[in-house]
């Protein structure tokens, strides 16, 4: 199969394509570039491959959570170019991507969310299968869950440097191997993406959509009426 | 030729099929008022979270309303600025990469330049040159038009647009948001001589509107101890007249400077029927006809820009082949050159 696989959550964008064994790739730094840049390195792998957009199997991009407009760059990217070709859609999560990291084992996965806090989820991998045993939240680190299950854990961290210390100490304590400074290429989105290809866990464009994970973006009127009352009490 | 537009520059998703040659195949709107409306305005990341989630499926519905086959679009059309960054950049993406899948050209336009050409896709159709009032949430401007892509600014708002007027004060009388259109419906039944609001600039010599004095006076009024509910109606008719008084003695001064003969409206605040009546007796007055778009083509829309893309196309506009994605949030009209 021949899967092309966006990444643009982070502050380096990537972008892959696979066809047979061989992978090809383009690294784009910083995050103003991204959009400039993501399409000309899409063309460019394409190209090097002899591929053109309508022969491809798959598209994946990463869904998120990550930076929202990042995650709408890779997703609406993945949309235009799947739709005139009814290619079908694979949107792959930043948190099993860096699960994915850790190998065989539990596996608690964190990224920086701005704001004081971090995306979480624990999984457990298993004869190289993903599964998930927590949905993915975000809160403070403090707020971070225990292991659902027994046993030692892995911890898999994307700018988690200055969060580590206010995670929950057993949390720290129990881990096994720790990587606080992981990143999520398009490349890694590869090997997921194949599998959810073959089970068939694709969507089309219409039905794709960032995973933001962070709902609560803003106050609705009732919310700012009562905030303004509490901070302005009657006189 | 066949032209698929896209505009997603703030809180409305459209997309449309223009062919050159037969006209608008298909366009489909997706409006996110209700969403917004919760908020007690637009808000931004909100904005762009629907437009993703929109977008694809009316590209779709239009592709297939207008039975044409992907392989006969000739060029993709977006909506490249002005408005909100984020939302600007979920069409941009989209756009861009549908073209790259095609192997087609992409144009960009200014979402401006579509309100502004959007009253071409009507019948009668105006001729060039024409004086254009554009009134909408974001903008008040009059300009001189002589050509697609000769556009001169005569004049334009100093703080508030005439919508934004209308939707802050709409919120002063509690009609939630956006509320222009029910502020209008409510001064139906009010009498704009009960309060004496001010004609802000209405004497200035030069062609520039302020919106923002008005809506200040109103809520002194809303506030004032006296203040009744039941005069919510008179109220909102005292307003409108003298936005509508406002616009169209600007609208008559900018004729009578330029000479040109023909007024095109644009933008949703075109919709509202005072401004059309006032705008058809300085007409016939003044000897000028006046314009509108289709009502359905008044706010944001796809077709529109679909259409000012044809349109520049037959007017030379180059394409575009370099697959960036760029958008341009604040992107002056004036500044727009033909090539
Ligand atoms: N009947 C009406 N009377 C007065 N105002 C109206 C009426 N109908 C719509 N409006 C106003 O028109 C505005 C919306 O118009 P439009 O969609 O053209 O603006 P926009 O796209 O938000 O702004 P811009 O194009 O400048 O970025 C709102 O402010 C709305 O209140
Ligand atoms: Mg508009």
């Amino acid at each position: 199969m021949d899967l092309l696989a966006i990444e643009t959550s982070g502050e380096i964008a990537s972008v892959a394509l696979q066809r047979g064994d061989t992978v090809w790739e383009r690294r784009l730094q910083g995050y103003a570039r991204h959009a400039e840049h993501l399409l000309l390195a899409v063309h460019a792998v394409l190209a090097e491959a002899g591929l053109t957009v309508e022969r491809l199997s798959a598209i994946a991009f990463g869904a998120g959570p990550g930076a929202f407009t990042g995650l709408r760059l890779a997703c609406a990217t993945a949309q235009g170019l799947a739709m005139p070709w009814s290619l079908p859609l694979v949107p792959v999560g930043t948190l099993e991507a860096l699960a994915a990291q850790a190998g065989e084992a539990t596996v608690l996965a964190l990224a920086d969310a701005r704001m004081g806090q971090c995306y979480h989820a624990w999984f457990r991998c298993s004869g190289g299968r993903l599964e998930s045993l927590t949905e993915a939240g975000v809160e403070v680190p403090e707020a971070v869950p225990l292991p659902p299950a027994d046993g030692p854990w892995h911890i898999v961290g994307q700018g988690m440097e200055a969060l580590w210390p206010r995670l929950p100490e057993p949390i720290r304590a129990g881990a096994l191997e720790v990587v606080l400074d992981a990143t999520v290429q398009a490349r890694d989105l590869l090997r997921l993406a194949r599998r959810a290809f073959a089970e068939g866990r694709t969507v089309p464009p219409w039905e794709a959509a960032p995973y933001y994970v962070r709902d609560k973006v803003a106050l609705t009127a009732e919310e700012q009426a009562a905030l303004r009352q509490r901070r302005m009490p009657a006189p | 030729m066949h032209i698929l537009g896209i505009e997603s520059s703030c809180d409305e998703t459209g997309v449309a099929l223009y062919d050159t040659s037969r006209g608008l195949l298909a366009h489909r709107l997706h409006t996110q008022a209700r969403m917004h409306a919760t908020y007690g305005g637009v808000v931004p990341e909100l904005a762009s979270r629907d437009h993703v989630r929109r977008l694809p499926a009316l590209v779709r519905e239009v592709m297939s309303e207008g039975a044409r086959d992907w392989t006969e679009l000739d060029v993709v059309a977006y909506t490249a600025g002005p408005g909100l960054a984020g939302a600007l950049l979920v069409g941009a993406s989209f756009a861009e990469s549908l073209a790259l899948a095609l192997d087609r050209p992409t144009l960009p336009v200014h979402h401006l330049e579509g309100h502004l050409l959007s009253p071409l896709l009507a019948e009668p159709r105006p001729e060039f040159p024409f004086l254009a009032l554009l009134v909408s949430g974001g903008h008040t401007q009059l300009m001189a038009v002589r050509a697609v892509g000769d556009y001169r600014l005569l004049g334009e708002t100093i703080d508030d647009a005439a919508g934004e007027a209308f939707d802050k004060t709409a919120k002063l009388l509690g009609l939630g948001y956006p509320g222009g259109p029910a502020l209008a419906a409510l001064a139906e039944q009010g009498d704009p001589a009960r309060f004496a609001l001010p004609r802000p600039l209405l004497h200035a010599p030069t062609l520039d509107f302020s919106f923002s004095g008005l809506k200040t006076a109103v809520a002194l009024k809303v506030g004032a101890p006296d203040w009744r509910a039941e005069y919510a109606a008179d109220l909102a008719a005292s307003f409108q007249q003298a936005v509508v008084e406002v616009l169209v003695a600007k609208t008559m001064a900018a004729v009578r400077a330029t000479g040109l003969p023909r007024v095109v409206v644009a933008g949703g605040v075109g919709a509202n029927r005072r401004l059309r009546e006032a705008l058809a007796e300085a007409g016939a007055e003044q000897g000028f006809a006046v314009f509108y778009p289709d009502v359905a083509l008044c706010t944001d829309n796809g077709a529109m820009i679909a259409f000012a893309a044809a349109l520049r196309l037959e007017a030379g506009a180059r394409v575009k082949w370099d697959r960036r994605i760029e958008v341009h949030p604040r992107w002056a009209l004036e500044g727009l050159r033909q090539g």
